[in-house]
């Protein structure tokens, strides 16, 4: 939440609170209306986007300025000023939920503890705590303490929600302790480790000031684990302005530690108007209080936890689900070519894929590409891109101009981070020839039919998709005899990792592609054992992919009599065969 | 670990880098990087000396820097890149997008150009 404070001009000390959106203009219908003239009838606005605000100019004639600065557009931080002609407004952002607690100090005079409870010792079976009591007196007490921390642990140790649980352990300390009127739970950050506060609750609905309170107390509350009660600990900003005088004067206040497993959670807080409003016996309830609640809360906390990883592995198969639903489930079957893929996905969704694209007149568009981050939304954005490729794969012939169309379709995307390195060819089967174009992706490689053959396709290099729109791509051609395989990879396969992290590279591929039989499904065997071989269990950190075709050689090849093959392809048909089958 | 230090000079600001940008550690340059767009600092060096390794959801981060403060006419310009941040360069051919130089003075002088 949020609010503005007009500390200058028409309506001075008006404060509007921030909705989603908010206009401030000299129109009637803004809900920030400023009466001058000067202002534009729609001037500024203010958004909330995931708890933040940002404001907006929305092309006024004087200008929005923050913290005196001219802005168009800027996320505010409480306590920023802003100025729209000749009114100034200050932006408060409320943290908790019904208005701010505001750690301050070191204070010049810092408020005096009074009394300390160590919050490791079990006030509910030490009697040894129950100072100035003995006896029968001091089992009463520690009876009606039982009784009290044993309701409040009832009410909540079953609520999982952590923002319902924190409200309800403040009813039930307002319930238990009835002097007190104003109470707050603060938790630590896990990752800053600041104390921020999480719920707040007053025993009168008027009373609406901001809390402040001594950052040393809370930090000793935490550091040392233990429980405060002191005098005068609180601020408030009105009885400093003297608005208030009837309540001027000394406030007494109890803070403890929310423990649990040995680790400091958060503090509880209550305070009160009177120097004697909590007790010794006050304090070491409220310690016990706290310990149930830190429980309850380290509980709701595994169970959010859980909870988030279950629905990431829901995420997670679903995306799976659609990821394996793009990729294709067949590979071509034409009479003299070899087509065969493999896909080795680093996580159960990976951001590589490859297509198949059946296209007129005997061609095939061919893919690998790898989509820049990792996971479920690399993958879904993955499986966009097929769906694009496809469709333009049969509207556009040459691969360089798919690939200009596929950067402006990645940059209308605006994700920022995205990028797209991809690699596209078109093998005409009646030519025998491959046309290409390569976006940022590793270079196509040929192994000839005689051994050691192994030609680099490095032409048609461009940028990736989805970087600038300039981009731009050509095609290069390169004319197939009996006997090529073209190998089409991601940079999983040269940059998997040996357990003495050295990577596979490109030596070894060319090693792998250079020695053995030509026939497309040897070269991928052999790719796929040498890279076994090398990465052994190292884990897998890159998804690897990896696609070979190669037009069949009449002397290591089964096929039929090179007439009647060209015969066949002058009317190619293109039969496709599940990938599973033999 | 990354080690991000950032110096401003004028229009210029020049971000230091240290040790690894991989998917651990893009997320802290990515805050770094919307401080600097919220504050309109289009005019971007990275010092890669001492960048030792750089992965993709790295680049990432770096793209889109670039991709920000171009919209607002600004640049992002590289200096010093070497070892594997620069093979990585290299073979996305992103020593195409960006201006490379070899070090941070040449980089920022290439902003007054």
């Amino acid at each position: 939440m949020g609010r503005l404070r007009e500390t200058h001009g028409p309506n001075a000390g008006a404060i509007y609170e921030l909705k989603d959106v908010c206009v401030l203009g000299r129109a009637l219908d803004c809900q920030v209306h400023i009466r001058d003239l000067t202002v534009s009838r729609r001037h500024a606005r203010i958004c909330q986007r995931d708890k933040r605000f940002v404001i907006e100019d929305l092309g006024s004639g004087n200008g929005t300025f923050v913290n005196s600065k001219p802005v168009t557009r800027c996320e505010l931080c409480d306590g920023d000023t802003i100025r729209v002609a000749s009114a100034i407004f200050a932006f408060e952002e409320i943290v908790g939920n019904s208005s701010s607690v505001t750690m301050v100090g070191p204070l010049k005079s810092e408020p005096q503890i009074v009394k300390v409870v160590d919050a490791s010792q079990s006030i509910l079976t030490d009697t040894q705590a129950l100072t100035g009591s003995s006896g029968a007196k001091a089992h009463q007490i520690l009876a009606s303490r039982l009784r009290m921390v044993y309701a409040v642990s009832a009410a909540i140790s079953n609520i999982l929600d952590l923002d319902e649980l924190l409200d309800k352990v403040l009813e039930h300390l307002f319930e238990t302790f009835p002097r007190a009127e104003r109470g707050f739970i603060m938790l630590l950050d896990d990752e800053t480790k600041e104390l921020i506060p999480k719920a707040v609750k007053r025993r009168n609905e008027g009373d609406i000031a901001d809390l402040e309170v001594s950052r040393t107390i809370l930090q000793e509350v935490i550091d040392k684990r233990h429980s405060v009660l002191s005098h005068n600990a609180m601020e408030d900003k009105r009885f400093r302005s003297g608005s208030s005088v009837a309540n001027f004067g000394i406030r007494a206040m109890m803070c403890a530690p929310l423990v649990w497993r040995g680790q400091p959670l958060g503090i509880a807080y209550l305070d009160t108007a009177g120097i004697a409003a909590f007790s010794q016996d006050d304090l070491e309830l409220l310690t016990g209080i706290a310990g149930q609640s830190a429980a309850a809360l380290g509980n709701a906390r595994l169970h959010e936890e859980l909870m988030k990883r279950q629905r990431l592995e829901q995420d997670l198969r679903l995306a799976e689900k659609i990821q394996q639903s793009f990729l294709p489930r067949r590979i071509p079957q034409i009479d003299g070519f070899t087509f065969c893929a493999r896909y080795d996905p680093a996580y159960q969704v990976g951001g590589d894929f490859y297509d198949f694209i059946n296209l007129p007149e005997g061609r095939i568009g061919v893919v690998v590409a790898d989509v820049s981050g990792k996971g479920v939304a690399a993958a879904l954005y993955m499986a966009r891109l097929t769906r694009d490729l496809r469709y333009l794969a049969l509207a556009e012939e040459d691969p360089a101009r798919v690939l200009q169309w596929m950067n402006r379709a990645v940059l209308e995307n605006n994700q920022d981070d995205l990028f797209v390195t991809l690699l596209y060819l078109v093998l005409d089967t009646q030519q025998r020839r491959i046309t290409y174009a390569n976006a940022g992706h590793m270079p196509l490689m040929v192994r000839r039919h005689s051994e050691q053959d192994v030609v680099q396709l490095d032409g048609a290099a461009g940028l990736p998709l989805g970087i600038v729109t300039e981009s731009d791509y050509t095609t290069e051609v390169f004319e197939l005899v009996p006997g090529d395989s073209v190998l089409l990879y991601t940079d999983g396969l040269v940059e998997a990792m040996s357990p003495t992290r050295v990577m596979f590279g490109m030596n070894r591929l060319h090693q792998a592609l250079a020695y053995g039989a030509s026939h497309a499904h040897d070269i991928l065997s052999r790719l796929v054992r040498a890279c076994q071989e090398h990465v052994l269990d190292a884990p897998q950190f890159d998804d690897t992919t990896l696609v070979c075709f190669g037009l069949d050689h009449p002397d290591t090849d089964a096929i039929s009599p090179v007439s009647t093959q060209r015969t066949r392809t002058r009317r190619v048909r293109i039969l496709w065969k599940d990938e599973d089958e033999p | 670990m990354l080690e991000i230090n950032r110096a401003d000079e004028d229009s210029i600001t020049i971000l230091t880098l240290r040790g690894h940008l991989d998917a651990l550690n893009a997320p802290t340059l990515k805050r770094e990087m919307e401080e600097l767009v919220s504050q309109k600092r289009t005019q971007v060096v990275f010092d890669m000396s001492l960048l030792e390794l750089i992965d993709s959801s790295g680049v990432g981060a770096i793209v889109s820097l670039f991709k920000q403060v171009r919209t607002s006419h600004g640049d992002v310009k590289i200096a010093s890149l070497h070892g594997q941040p620069r093979e990585i360069f290299k073979l996305l051919r992103l020593d195409r997008a960006f201006d490379l130089s070899d070090n941070v003075r040449v980089a920022v002088s290439r902003f007054h150009s």
